[in-house]
C-alpha cells in the first residue's frame, strides 16, 4: 500500500513546489549574477525580518509592508503604503511606473526600475544605494511572459560573454527556456527549447544558469 | 562561463554554492553561503595545492580595509584546497577603465589607485608579494575599493606563459623581470605602473597580438609617456623601468611621489590603523624620496643591496645585453630558420676565419687597451663610483636600516646547490662513473661528425682511423678531465680564478697526452699536408714562430698553449654545473668553438676538439631537468 501511496504523493509535492515556483525563485547566472524573479503580477516590498511575508524583502529602513508594484498588461503601478518618492515628488497614491524610474523608499532605500526589452512586459529592479535583499541577489526581475538572458544591453540579465540569448518563458503553466542550438537541462540535450523544473540547471555551450525555488 | 560546481552542491561543510563568479590562473570562484546565511566567495585551488596554500594561510589574518578579506581555509573530500573569503559584489576596476576608454576622470584615478598602492604597501610591510596585480583583481565594493587574489604564490613564469587557456590580457601587467624567474616586490610597482598608465591613457602601455609579442615589449620597448599628463608621466616612466632596482623602492614611496608631483591633496595619509612600524616605514619614505631628487644617491641603495658591485664596464655590459637579446631571439625562433643561421655561421666561419680572426684580434687588442686604460684611470681618481656612492649614502642607510633590507628570498638553486653539496662521496663517485661513460660514446659519435663535416677522408683507412683515434681520444680526455673536476665543484657556486688555475694545470698535462697520442698515432696537424680547411698562417704571426715547425705543423709548445689556453680561459665548470639554464646550449660550444680559433692549434683540429670536448662535458654532465626544478622551487618556497 505505501509503496503505491509514495511515488503518487511525491507527484503532488512536485506540483505543488511547480506551483511555487511562479511566486518566486532565485536564478544564479554563472560568471553574471544572481536575481531575485518574481513571477506574480504583485509584488510587495518590505523589510527582511525572520517572519516576513513579503515578495522582496530588503535589508533596508522601510516599513514592514512598504509598497507594492503591480502589473497591468504590460504597464507597472507603484502602490506606497508608507513614505514613496518617485521622479522627486512624494507619492501618496498608486502611479504609474516609466523606463529609469528611480524610486525612494523611506529615507534611504533607492530602486531604480527599468523594462529594458521592447517586446517584453518584464521590469528589472536594481538597487543604487547599497541596500541589498534577503536572500542577496544583484536585482530583482518582475517577470511577465518572457526573461531574456543575453549579451546586448537591451536583455533582462546582461551577459556579455555569452554569444546568444537565453530566454525563459511561460507556456501554459510551465516555464521553458528557450535558446538557438544545443541545451542541456538538468543532464538531458535538448534542441532549441526545454520544459524547466522548480531547480533546474541550464547550460549551453558557453553558460549555465541554475534556477533555486524560494 | 563554465564552472565545475553547479548551483546547490556542496563540495565543502557547511557551504552551498549558488553560482560561479569567476575563473583565474589558480582556479575557479564561486558566490555561496553558509548553512546560517553568511554571504562568502569560495575560491577553489587547483594547482599545487600545498603551495598555494601556504602563501594564503600566511594573508588568513591581515587586515586592510583595500584588502578583500580572507576568512578560512578548508580542504573537500578530494583534498582540494579551497580560500573562504569575502564576496565582493562590485563592479572591478576592469569594468570601470571599460567605461572610459579616453582615460578616467583624475578625481576616479585618485580614489581608485590611492586605495590600491595602500594595500600594496601593507602587503609589502607583511612581506608579501602580490605579483598578480591588474585591474580584474581590484574591485569597488560599494565605495570601497578593495584588492584581492593575493597570497597565491603561484609560478607565473613557468606554467602560466604556456598556459594557452589564459586570456591574453594577464600579460599586460608583468613586469619583464617575471620572466626570468628572479623576482620581488618591484613586480608589483611595475604593475601599478601599468595600471596608472591604463587608467591615464585608457589602454596599457604594451599591446600586443600574443603574449609573446606583449612579453617582447615588456622586455624591449620603452613606455610611451609623452602624451600623459604633467606631473604623472616621470612617475609611470619610473615605474616601469625595465631594471627593478631604478623602480620606487616602495609603494608609499610612488605613492608620495604622485601625490606630490599630481597635486592630490597634500594630506599627510598616515590613518590610525598603521602601527609604530609602519610609521617608521613611511618616515623613511619621505627620505628616500628627497634622495630621489639627487642623481646617484638612490644608487647606493643598489651597491648596498650587494646585487651589483661598483659600476659594470659599458662595453662589455653591451656585449652581454646584445648576446642575451640574441638569446631570447634565439629561443623564440623556428628550427628551420635556427638551423639556417647555424650553417650560414658555420660556412662564414670555415670561409672567412682568416678575416674573422683578424678582425677579432684586432678588436680584442684595442678592448685590452681600452680596459687598461679605464681601470688605470679609476684607480688613480681613487675610487668606483659604486665606492663613492656607498659611502655618501651610509648614513642614511644606518638610519633606517629596516627600510633598505630587502626581503630575503632563498631561490631554488641555493636549495639545489645545498642539496649537490649534502651528496656523499660514494654518490658523487657513482654519478661520476656513469658521466664519464657516457661521454666518451658522445664523444666518439661526435668526433665522427666532425671528421666528416671537416671534410677529412673518411675512407676506412689507417690513416683514417688514426685520426679518428687520436681526435676521439684527446676529446674523451678532455671531457674526462673537466668532468672529474667540477665534480668536485659542483656544491659551491665557485671561485673563478682557482679554477681557471686548475684548469690550467690539467689543460697542460692534457696537452702532454695529446702530443704523445699524436706521435703515437702519427697523426701530423701540418697544414701544408694539403688539407683545404687546414691553415692559418694568421695564427702563425700571432704566436711566437717557436710554437710551429717549418711546414707550420705545430710543436709541444703549440699543443700545450692550445689545451692549456682552451681549459683556463672557457669556464667549464659552468658548461657542467647541474644547475646550467639548458642541457646542452649551442651558445656555450659556440663560444668554446670561438675561444678554440685564437689558440694555436691549426685549422680544423683545434675547433675539432674544442667542440667535440664541449659537446661531451654538457651532454653527459648531470642537468636538473624542468620538473625537478619546479619541485625546487617549490621546496624553496617552502624555506
Amino acid at each position: 500500500m505505501l509503496f503505491v501511496v509514495r511515488p503518487v504523493r511525491g507527484l503532488l509535492k512536485g506540483k505543488r513546489v511547480l506551483e511555487e515556483t511562479r511566486k518566486r525563485m532565485l536564478l544564479w547566472v554563472d560568471g553574471v549574477g544572481g536575481f531575485l524573479v518574481c513571477f506574480s503580477p504583485q509584488a510587495t516590498l518590505g523589510q527582511a525580518l525572520p517572519a516576513c511575508d513579503v515578495d522582496i524583502p530588503l535589508s533596508a529602513d522601510v516599513s514592514r509592508r512598504h509598497a507594492m508594484i503591480r502589473r497591468h498588461t504590460d504597464e507597472y503601478v507603484i502602490e506606497p503604503w508608507h513614505p514613496v518618492v518617485l521622479r522627486g515628488r512624494e507619492v501618496e497614491r498608486p502611479e504609474p511606473l516609466r523606463d529609469g524610474d528611480r524610486i525612494t523608499l523611506g529615507k534611504s532605500m533607492q530602486i531604480e526600475f527599468t523594462q529594458p526589452h521592447a517586446l517584453s512586459a518584464t521590469a528589472r529592479l536594481m538597487f543604487s544605494s547599497r541596500h541589498i535583499t534577503q536572500p542577496a541577489a544583484d536585482g530583482v526581475i518582475l517577470m511577465g511572459d518572457s526573461l531574456i538572458l543575453g549579451p546586448q544591453d537591451h536583455n533582462h540579465i546582461v551577459c556579455r560573454e555569452w554569444t546568444r540569448d537565453v530566454i525563459l518563458f511561460r507556456r501554459s503553466d510551465q516555464l521553458w527556456c528557450r535558446s538557438l542550438g544545443d541545451i542541456e537541462v538538468d543532464g538531458a540535450s535538448f534542441q532549441d527549447e526545454a520544459p524547466i523544473g522548480p531547480n533546474s540547471r541550464i547550460e549551453g555551450s558557453d553558460f549555465s544558469v541554475a534556477l533555486e525555488t524560494l | 562561463m563554465k564552472f565545475a560546481y553547479a548551483s546547490g552542491t556542496r563540495p565543502l561543510e557547511g557551504f552551498t554554492i549558488k553560482r560561479g563568479v569567476g575563473s583565474g590562473g589558480f582556479g575557479e570562484v564561486y558566490f555561496a553561503t553558509t548553512d546560517a546565511g553568511k554571504e562568502v566567495a569560495l575560491k577553489r585551488v587547483q594547482r599545487n595545492s600545498d603551495i598555494e596554500m601556504r602563501g594564503a594561510k600566511q594573508c588568513l589574518n591581515f587586515k586592510h580595509p583595500n584588502l578583500v578579506a580572507l576568512f578560512d581555509i578548508k580542504y573537500d573530500d578530494d583534498d582540494a584546497g579551497w580560500i573562504v573569503m569575502e564576496f565582493v559584489s562590485g563592479e572591478s576596476l576592469r569594468d570601470a577603465l571599460d567605461r572610459y576608454p579616453e582615460g578616467m576622470p583624475h578625481e576616479e584615478i585618485r580614489r581608485w589607485f590611492t586605495a590600491v598602492v595602500e594595500a600594496v604597501g601593507y602587503l609589502h610591510q607583511h612581506g608579501i608579494v602580490h605579483r598578480d596585480l591588474k585591474p580584474g583583481n581590484v574591485f569597488d565594493d560599494g565605495g570601497t575599493v578593495k584588492v584581492g587574489d593575493y597570497g597565491l604564490s603561484k609560478f607565473i613564469s613557468g606554467s602560466r606563459r604556456h598556459d594557452q587557456t589564459e586570456s591574453v590580457g594577464t600579460f599586460h601587467y608583468m613586469a619583464p623581470e617575471i620572466g626570468k624567474g628572479v623576482y620581488g616586490k618591484e613586480v608589483d610597482i611595475y604593475a601599478l605602473g601599468i595600471i596608472l598608465y591604463e587608467m591615464l591613457a585608457g589602454r596599457v602601455p604594451f599591446e600586443g597580438e600574443s603574449s609573446q609579442e606583449i612579453i617582447m615589449k615588456h622586455l624591449t620597448d620603452l613606455p610611451e609617456v609623452s602624451g600623459l599628463p604633467d606631473g604623472y608621466r616621470e612617475v609611470v616612466a619610473q615605474a616601469l623601468s625595465k631594471d627593478p632596482q631604478e623602480r620606487f623602492t616602495t609603494a608609499e614611496e610612488m605613492h608620495l611621489t604622485l601625490r606630490n608631483a599630481a597635486g592630490w591633496e597634500a594630506q599627510v595619509n598616515v590613518p590610525p590603523r598603521l602601527s609604530q612600524t609602519s610609521r617608521q616605514h613611511l618616515g623613511t619614505v619621505v627620505i628616500a624620496d628627497e634622495l630621489a631628487a639627487k642623481p646617484g644617491v638612490l644608487d647606493a641603495t643598489v651597491v648596498e643591496h650587494g646585487t651589483v658591485s661598483g659600476s659594470p664596464e659599458p662595453i662589455a655590459q653591451a656585449v652581454r645585453e646584445g648576446g642575451y637579446r640574441f638569446r631570447d631571439w634565439w629561443h623564440s625562433t623556428p628550427g628551420m630558420v635556427q638551423v639556417g643561421v647555424l650553417v650560414g655561421g658555420v660556412l662564414l666561419l670555415v670561409l672567412q676565419a682568416r678575416w674573422l680572426l683578424l678582425t677579432g684580434i684586432v678588436l680584442g687588442f684595442i678592448y685590452l687597451i681600452y680596459f687598461v686604460i679605464r681601470n688605470t684611470v679609476s684607480a688613480l681618481t681613487g675610487t668606483r663610483d659604486g665606492e663613492r656612492n656607498a659611502t655618501a649614502a651610509s648614513p642614511v642607510a644606518s638610519q633606517q636600516p629596516q627600510a633598505r633590507r630587502r626581503h630575503a628570498r632563498v631561490s631554488w638553486q641555493q636549495v639545489a646547490r645545498t642539496a649537490l653539496r649534502e651528496k656523499d662521496s660514494g654518490e658523487r663517485f657513482t654519478e661520476l662513473s656513469g658521466t664519464l661513460l657516457l661521454s666518451a660514446i658522445v664523444v666518439g659519435i661526435v668526433s665522427l661528425v666532425m671528421l666528416i663535416a671537416a671534410g677529412q677522408p673518411i675512407d676506412g683507412s689507417i690513416d683514417m682511423f688514426a685520426r679518428f683515434a687520436w681526435l676521439a681520444t684527446v676529446s674523451m680526455a678532455g671531457s674526462w678531465v673537466v668532468l672529474m673536476s667540477c665534480k668536485f665543484w659542483e656544491g659551491e657556486a665557485g671561485e673563478p680564478l682557482s679554477r681557471r688555475f686548475v684548469l690550467l694545470g690539467v689543460g697542460l698535462l692534457w696537452g702532454f697526452a695529446g702530443y704523445f697520442g699524436g706521435e703515437f698515432l702519427s697523426v701530423t696537424l701540418d697544414p701544408s699536408a694539403g688539407d683545404q680547411l687546414s691553415s692559418d698562417p694568421m695564427l702563425r704571426h700571432v704566436y711566437p714562430s717557436s710554437l710551429f715547425q717549418e711546414g707550420g705543423a705545430p710543436t709541444l709548445a703549440s699543443y700545450l698553449v692550445y689545451f692549456g689556453g682552451l681549459l683556463s680561459i672557457m669556464r667549464w665548470w659552468k658548461q657542467a654545473d647541474p644547475l646550467r639554464a639548458t642541457r646542452f646550449s649551442l651558445f656555450t660550444t659556440g663560444g668554446t668553438a670561438v675561444g678554440a680559433l685564437f689558440l694555436p692549434l691549426p685549422l680544423p683540429w683545434g675547433l675539432m676538439i674544442a667542440i667535440t670536448t664541449s659537446a661531451a662535458v654538457q651532454l653527459s654532465a648531470p642537468w636538473i631537468s624542468g620538473r625537478q626544478r619546479l619541485e625546487l622551487k617549490q621546496k624553496a618556497m617552502r624555506v
